[in-house]
């Protein structure tokens, strides 16, 4: 792979609610071409971290750069950046055509062009045939392609995009995760959006970082945010089920994932405390002698308060909730 | 840098040209009355002059009239404001043509309803009176004395006002979680010891807005006992009027204006302090 | 269910005595505008039914030379006060919504401050500084005076119109690089139309039925609340009466249409919030 330009890079950004610190001191660095999730849980700063990017709120200290330009002080449309909000926040006043002409109109931009952008737009995402509607009168999903293509005609450096998913019905939403992959890999553009939920980041982007209380604890691709989480909190929060920690000494412990164990032979005991159907593979959920719950895969649904013993093939050190190494047991 | 500063503080320019002109039509000159009420027409200096030459002209009595009237209308609009609020808190068919009946002199011009109140109540017959007679009721004179005028004024008064009370009124019921009552109902309390003891002691807010409105509009009743019975017996607002458009200075007449407004203040502070230390006293 | 239908019963005799007494009064304005004299007024104790109609009253009232000047001063007043509301109101409710809850809030307490104001402590000064600006007796005078009684409300109605507009589609304006006022004047006020058509309504009702200003202000070139007072001063008592039911129609008209927004919340200004 050729050298990467950086798109969008964050300097010692931080924000203040009164005395509640809301981003800490937050680098990070976007490549061009990038489909970025901003992954945690609600209240982490997350959509304040979009509007300081975008501009509607101000950093206390620290700057945004965008394509090598700081544009920290400059007004949200002087930035270069298209954000789509989770309500989409269409003009209820204006048709379909209306909102996504809208942000050329404010730029002066003659009519026809205007007609010209727009229509290639709605081509592109596939609403040519509800221009003329009102806002009022498509659904969810159309609504989400009409704000994608009033941020797009804009021909923005980044998207950003505020829980893009959330107002979608369950359906829908597997779908338009991949349609937009799709529009990422087509505009070639930078795309960052903000979701609490990690099976909205697993399959499309390129990175994730996860945010916590104002900071990422772990940026990298969700494959190796599960496999090898950098701290415990971020191995808690990752995977269908939080990893499974067992002391190792007073300060080290060691994690696995459920795949890792092998339950029936092994040195290791636990205490069966119930059954957990997930799809249709059945967990154990158990307690082990020192107080750890763990999950482990089990073919059948046992009686609570078996002993089950246990040993793993794989697993992780951490020392003081800190990842240190993985090891492969022979 | 510039950008930033705009955006903290520009809400404040948005509502400064409000703020200029409450205190410029409002304030100002309630502050410069108050200020010459309180110096010497023929002097300059400062005085209460003023006001003692007031009490020749029947302030006290003025005052005495002011307060009964204020005390009898807010009894009758609370009265039938309650009762009004009370129906309409309700879900029954033809709700919402009661409801505009019931809203309907709120919109009525303070002198049509005492132009209309008028004839009801002349000094003689009337359809008041010609109402009575039907029931076989001798004819009233409503004007008999100060106290039958000031009761024949807090009736026509409350017409036209009863409306704001009973929707501020309301307001307020419609804000008490209706577990409450089935919860007092399961514990066997009836209608007036609901009202008492969940309708009343939960929406003291609102009764205490609409006194504060309803009191303060009381004391500057003025069109109504104008048109009414004219300047006797004198209320604040006529006596001031009376100054006003029968003196050439305005001193008087600013004097007896700055005792209706300390009645009013002090009227608000009394509701308002009393709520608090029932407040306290509950907490 | 006996018990039941016995309340349900009670609850339409009690509303229906009430909304007699309530409609009374406005039925005898409207017997004595559509009745000939000799069955109204010249009567010690007059009918309470309808039994001869006529147009007269409205017609001798409506020819008099004094009429169509003070409708039109009513109404040039009473637009007039609308639009000074509106335009005042407006930019203010805005830079409330933009500001934090509590602060303006407490603005709003102070608006509703002015209101307490009696009217006659501040109409006797300004009458005094209107005569010397030479605004005694004119419209933008009365309408400046009269809007007191109506920008705290109107804000107040307003500011609530504004707060119910999502907040994202204000920072979209702003990505999409709409100014300020712009966005205030081409995107949220339509969207906030209905609070404002009602605040506008509203304020015109109250300047339309006003008197203490207009009786201080305006003595010479009075509106109709102010004709009404001098017809029945003067004892030309028909002509009040048919003068009362013409600005009685509009206001009627208004209530009906404004009552859903004649909310006891709008009236107590906000204060218990």
């Amino acid at each position: 792979m050729k050298q990467k330009k950086v798109k969008i890079e964050l300097k010692n950004l931080t924000k203040k609610f009164g005395n509640k610190v809301v981003l800490d001191n937050i680098n990070l660095k976007i490549y061009e071409g990038e489909l970025f999730a901003i992954l945690g849980p609600s209240g982490t700063g997350k959509s304040t971290l979009l509007r300081v990017l975008v501009g509607i709120e101000d950093a206390d200290s620290g700057s945004v750069i965008v394509d090598g330009k700081d544009v920290t002080d400059l007004p949200p449309n002087k930035r270069n950046i298209a954000m789509v909000f989770q309500s989409y926040a269409l003009y209820p006043n204006m048709d379909v055509f209306g909102n996504i002409a809208f942000p050329l109109k404010i730029a002066r931009m003659d009519k026809q062009e205007i007609e010209k952008k727009v229509n290639t737009a709605a081509k592109l995402l596939g609403i040519s045939e509800i221009l003329k509607s009102s806002i009022n009168k498509i659904s969810g999903g159309q609504k989400q392609r009409v704000a994608l293509a009033r941020a797009l005609v804009r021909k923005p450096a980044l998207f950003l995009l505020d829980e893009p998913f959330s107002n979608l019905d369950a359906r829908v939403r597997f779908t338009a995760r991949e349609e937009l992959k799709k529009l990422r890999d087509n505009l070639g553009s930078t795309f960052i959006y903000v979701t609490h939920d990690q099976r909205e980041t697993s399959n499309i982007t390129t990175r994730v970082g996860v945010l916590n209380k104002g900071k990422f604890e772990q940026i990298d691709s969700f494959e190796n945010l599960y496999n090898t989480p950098s701290t415990t909190w971020v191995a808690d929060f990752i995977g269908n089920f939080p990893m499974s920690f067992i002391s190792k000494s007073k300060d080290e412990l060691i994690g696995f994932r459920p795949e890792w164990a092998v339950a029936g032979k092994g040195s290791m005991t636990a205490k069966l405390v119930t059954n957990e159907l997930s799809g249709n593979i059945n967990y154990w959920m158990c307690e082990t002698k020192d107080g750890h719950m763990i999950t482990l895969v089990g073919n059948m649904p046992l009686k609570v308060g078996t002993e089950i013993h246990f040993k793993l093939k794989k697993y992780n050190i951490y020392k003081n909730d800190t990842f240190v190494k993985q090891v492969n047991v022979k | 840098m510039k950008f930033k500063l705009k955006h903290k503080y520009f809400p404040l320019f948005f509502i400064l040209p409000l703020i200029i002109y409450i205190v410029l039509i409002s304030f100002y000159p309630a502050f410069t009355g108050i200020f010459q009420a309180f110096h010497s027409p023929s002097t300059g200096k400062l005085t209460t002059s003023n006001f003692t030459a007031l009490t020749h002209y029947g302030l006290f009595s003025a005052i005495i009239n002011t307060v009964i009237l204020t005390a009898g209308a807010l009894a009758i609009e609370f009265t039938f404001g309650f009762i009004i609020a009370s129906l309409l808190s309700k879900t029954f068919r033809g709700r919402s043509i009661f409801s505009t009946i019931y809203i309907l002199p709120f919109g009525i011009a303070t002198v049509v309803s005492a132009y209309t109140f008028s004839l009801i109540f002349p000094a003689v017959g009337g359809y008041a009176n010609s109402l009575l007679s039907i029931f076989g009721i001798h004819a009233i004179n409503w004007y008999s004395n100060a106290y039958m005028t000031l009761f024949t004024t807090m009736l026509a008064d409350s017409w036209k006002t009863t409306p704001i009370v009973a929707l501020i009124l309301l307001a307020g019921m419609s804000q008490i979680p209706p577990e409450l009552y089935n919860a007092a109902k399961v514990d066997g309390a009836g209608p007036i010891k609901r009202f008492f003891s969940i309708t009343l002691p939960n929406m003291t807010d609102f009764v205490t807005i609409a006194l504060i409105i309803r009191g303060i509009a009381e004391f500057n009743i003025f069109a109504l006992p104008l048109i009414l019975f004219g300047y006797s017996p004198a209320l604040l607002t006529t006596l001031t009027y009376n100054f006003y458009s029968t003196t050439s200075t305005l001193y008087y007449s600013l004097a007896s204006a700055t005792i209706l407004f300390a009645f009013a203040m002090g009227f608000a502070l009394i509701v308002v302090f009393r709520r608090r230390m029932i407040g306290a006293y509950e907490a | 269910m006996k018990r039941k239908t016995r309340n349900k019963y009670l609850l339409y005799v009690v509303a229906s005595v009430v909304a007699i007494i309530f409609i009374y009064p406005l039925y005898i304005l409207f017997l004595v505008s559509f009745s000939p004299t000799r069955y109204t007024l010249d009567e010690l104790f007059p009918s309470q039914l309808l039994s001869h109609i006529t147009l007269a009253n409205f017609i001798s009232a409506l020819t008099q030379y004094n009429f169509v000047a003070p409708m039109f001063k009513s109404l040039e007043v009473a637009f007039l006060v609308g639009a000074l509301t509106l335009a005042v109101a407006i930019p203010a409710a805005y830079g409330l919504s933009k500001m934090n809850k509590r602060l303006a809030n407490l603005i709003v307490v102070f608006l509703f401050m002015a209101n307490l104001v009696p009217a006659l402590v501040i109409a006797i000064p300004i009458s005094a500084e209107f005569i010397k600006a030479g605004l005694f007796d004119s419209v933008i005078a009365l309408a400046l005076a009269q809007s007191l009684f109506t920008m705290p409300l109107a804000t107040f109605i307003i500011l609530g119109a504004f707060r119910a507009i999502p907040k994202d589609i204000e920072n979209q304006a702003r990505v999409d690089g709409m100014g300020v006022l712009r966005t205030l004047y081409t995107l949220l006020t339509p969207l906030a139309k209905a609070g404002i058509a009602v605040a506008f309504l509203l304020s015109w009702l109250t300047s339309w039925d006003e008197f203490t200003f207009a009786v201080i202000l305006s003595p010479l070139k009075p509106t109709l609340p102010v004709i009404v007072y001098i017809n029945i001063t003067e004892g030309s008592l028909v002509q009040a009466a048919a003068f009362a039911a013409v600005i009685s129609i509009p206001v009627i008209v208004l209530t009906v249409i404004l009552q859903k927004y004649i909310k006891g919340v709008y009236l107590s200004g906000g204060l218990t919030g």
